[in-house]
């Protein structure tokens, strides 16, 4: 979990502003290889078909696999019900379909819809199951309109919070909870208390996750965001799991609300203080969108001074860039002179902003990396 | 691997990892009342899936059956594809099969897989076919795959096909190749964009491409063609073109700035006028601020919009997408 953190964390700080961000929590997709044959349901993979030579190392050959086919399917589509879907999904299970499962789980979402009483069964279904059953389930809950019920999304809050229940059905529940579209201040205070339950190890990720997922499906609808920030900044101040500190800063990320100065003090402390090199530099990235751009250089400034690592150096230094511009190259100029290793940053910016570009997007397409910053998953730093 | 199978694959990734972990005892229990049979794949089965889902399946299932095909067209024999695609007769399987042997194409790097699919987008009898087989190259390198096999075929003469549909699909293309495909960032496609729009004789083709297409990476040719556009009778075409000057590289910025100052003097069309205020705010950023100033009273009615923009650009934010958007939630 917290190698896949780092690197999200790591890609957040890194992906070309303007683009559509990574999502945290996303998994690699799996690289298909080649093969020439076709094959029956179960996915297996086929071989080349070419003769090895007797005497010689086999040649590596890439393989593909094939998806299974079924018989039966357009039948099936058209007569599935809550009675008769779980047995198609036994089928895909058993014979390991991914692409059946995945067409099931969305085929679940539709027959859920907006029908409270269904939404609840699956959740009934899913009690006592694991992955990956409790997965497809929770995957077809979360995008069925059912979810917005009061009483589907309080059953999955309550599930999220239930000591009882594995710590896979407590995040499975609490990432179903993901596409809500507003959650209030009981709910609010409710997860962000698993959040900071540092027995709970991933739920307490997952539960941060939430929240700033529902923040920023709330942000862009409404503009509002100010509820979810202030717990969130508050679990990034006071999580002692560092993967959990580091997602609450790093959420805002995907919705980039413009943060007022009433959060400046605590990223301020963040930055100067917390034990941990990729905090401090999410708190930099976290300034570097503001109202108060002046205030926000007046806290890099001071941090830089105070810091010594040159990669929350480097953060300061780009952000800086990002939250006044052209406007932060004297800054830069001074940072420059107090630290030789970003002379040469200073220059690449001055110049690409002379060039007549203006938009820190681009700007930063067109920026060379001269520090070996970038966390890759599990690497040790 | 081409992004369309990417975020397909992604969609699928935590189905993926979970699948091969441990069978379920719960479902054991479930009464088997539809029967789901494993069966061999080939070619022919799996596109009777796919027209029997395209005619009366569910969404899923429909996603589905598609996306199989092109994960399983990776690992079938070309030649099988290539001859299915030249006999298919409907035009929704076909677009299908064009997108699973495209995205082969892609995966393998071998532009020439193609050819059949380039051969009924720009010959087929049928405009509904030809339209389907030009669908079926989105979301893949398709310009490239067009150079590629000796630009016998290119969007600059597909886009003067008589039918609508061939032509919609052309701008729907370019736009998703180079957003998607690129994220904005391939000069080849946009100016690929540009000499389509301009040899478009249709010109709300021409302004979807001009409006929609990112224009960061092109270079001072692109630039002028673009810039002719501005003076087009059809003022969607101009104002599309405005916001694509809006959007070129900085060092066209001070040619696209002075010509968007004199097309909103001199333009009357409100939406042209807009849009020139637009791209002058996106070349300029908080350096535009003097420049829209000095254009105020050239029009009353839009001084608001000029209003708006000033405001939004005191903020004093440094990057187009939430300059853009801070505008937005102004004038809402």
């Amino acid at each position: 979990m917290s190698g896949a953190l780092l690197l999200a964390a790591a890609v957040a700080l890194l992906w070309p502003f303007g683009a559509s961000p990574p999502t945290p929590g996303d998994g690699a997709p799996p690289e298909p290889t080649s093969s020439t044959e076709v094959s029956t349901a179960g996915g297996s993979e086929t071989g080349a078909g070419a003769t090895p030579v007797p005497g010689e190392p086999p040649p590596a050959v890439e393989q593909i696999p094939m998806p299974g086919c079924w018989d039966g399917l357009q039948e099936f589509d058209r007569t599935v019900s809550m009675d008769t879907f779980r047995a198609a999904l036994l089928a895909a299970i058993t014979n390991k379909d991914r692409y059946l499962a995945a067409y099931l789980q969305e085929r679940l979402t539709e027959l859920v819809g907006n029908d409270a009483s269904r939404a609840l069964q699956v959740l009934e279904w899913s009690k006592g199951t694991s992955h990956p059953e409790l997965g497809i389930y929770m995957e077809a809950l979360k995008a069925a309109p059912a979810v917005h019920d009061a009483k589907v999304s309080g059953q999955l809050l309550k599930m999220g919070e239930d000591k009882a229940a594995s710590l896979q059905a407590r995040s499975a529940a609490l990432d179903a909870l993901e596409t809500q579209k507003h959650l209030g201040p009981s709910e609010l205070k409710r997860l962000k208390a698993v959040a900071l339950d540092e027995t709970v190890d991933s739920v307490a990720w997952v539960a941060t996750r939430t929240l700033g997922r529902v923040m920023k499906e709330d942000y862009e609808r409404t503009g509002n965001y100010k509820p979810y920030w202030k717990e969130l900044l508050d679990v990034s101040g006071r999580s002692d799991d560092m993967a959990v500190r580091l997602l609450a800063l790093e959420m805002p990320s995907y919705s980039n609300p413009l943060l007022e100065e009433d959060s400046f003090d605590e990223l301020k402390r963040i930055l100067s203080s917390d034990r941990e090199r990729d905090v401090r530099e999410m708190a930099a990235f976290r300034l570097g969108v503001t109202r108060s751009p002046d205030k926000a250089l007046d806290i890099y400034r001071e941090a830089f001074d105070k810091e010594h690592d040159v990669c929350v150096r480097w953060a300061i230094f780009r952000f800086a860039v990002r939250v006044a511009g052209a406007g932060a190259l004297p800054l830069l100029a001074e940072f420059a002179a107090k630290d030789p290793r970003f002379v040469q940053d200073y220059t690449e910016f001055k110049d690409l902003y002379a060039s007549g570009t203006v938009d820190f997007a681009r700007i930063w397409l067109g920026k060379a990396e001269h520090h070996s910053c970038l966390v890759e998953e599990g690497a040790p730093h | 691997m081409h992004s369309t199978t990417r975020k397909a694959l992604k969609r699928a990734a935590l189905v993926s990892a979970l699948i091969s972990l441990l069978p379920s005892s719960a479902l054991a229990t479930e009464p088997r009342a539809t029967v789901l049979e494993p069966a061999t794949c080939t070619v022919e089965s799996m596109l009777d899936d796919v027209r029997g889902a395209l005619k009366g399946g569910s969404p899923a299932l429909r996603r589905y059956v598609k996306w199989r095909l092109r994960e399983a067209a990776l690992a079938m024999p070309a030649d099988a594809l290539q001859a299915a695609l030249a006999r298919e007769s409907d035009p929704a399987v076909l677009e299908a099969l064009g997108g699973a042997l495209a995205t082969k194409a892609s995966n393998a790097e071998s532009p020439a897989l193609v050819q059949p699919l380039l051969a009924r987008a720009s010959g087929d009898s049928d405009p509904a076919i030809r339209a389907a087989a030009v669908r079926g190259l989105r979301g893949v390198p398709s310009v490239e795959f067009m150079e590629k096999n000796g630009g016998v075929v290119t969007y600059e003469q597909l886009v003067r096909d008589a039918s609508p549909e061939v032509r919609a699909a052309v701008a729907e293309n370019l736009v998703s190749e180079s957003a998607d495909v690129y994220s904005g960032h391939d000069r080849r496609v946009s100016e690929a964009a540009v000499a389509t729009a301009t040899a478009a004789e249709d010109p709300a083709v021409a302004a979807k491409l001009l409006g929609e297409v990112s224009m960061e990476a092109v270079g001072p040719g692109a630039v002028e063609q673009v810039m002719k556009h501005l003076r087009a009778e059809d003022p969607a075409l101009r104002a599309s073109a405005a916001t694509a000057m809006g959007g070129v590289p900085g060092a066209s910025s001070q040619l696209a700035m002075q010509s968007l100052v004199d097309l909103y003097k001199s333009d009357q069309d409100p939406a042209v006028r807009k849009a020139a205020l637009q791209g002058i705010a996106r070349l300029g950023m908080s350096g535009s601020r003097p420049v829209l100033e000095s254009l105020r009273g050239v029009d009353r009615a839009m001084d608001p919009e000029i209003d708006a923009w000033l405001s939004a650009l005191s903020l004093n934010l440094q990057e187009w997408e939430l300059l853009l958007r801070e505008k937005q939630r102004l004038r809402r």
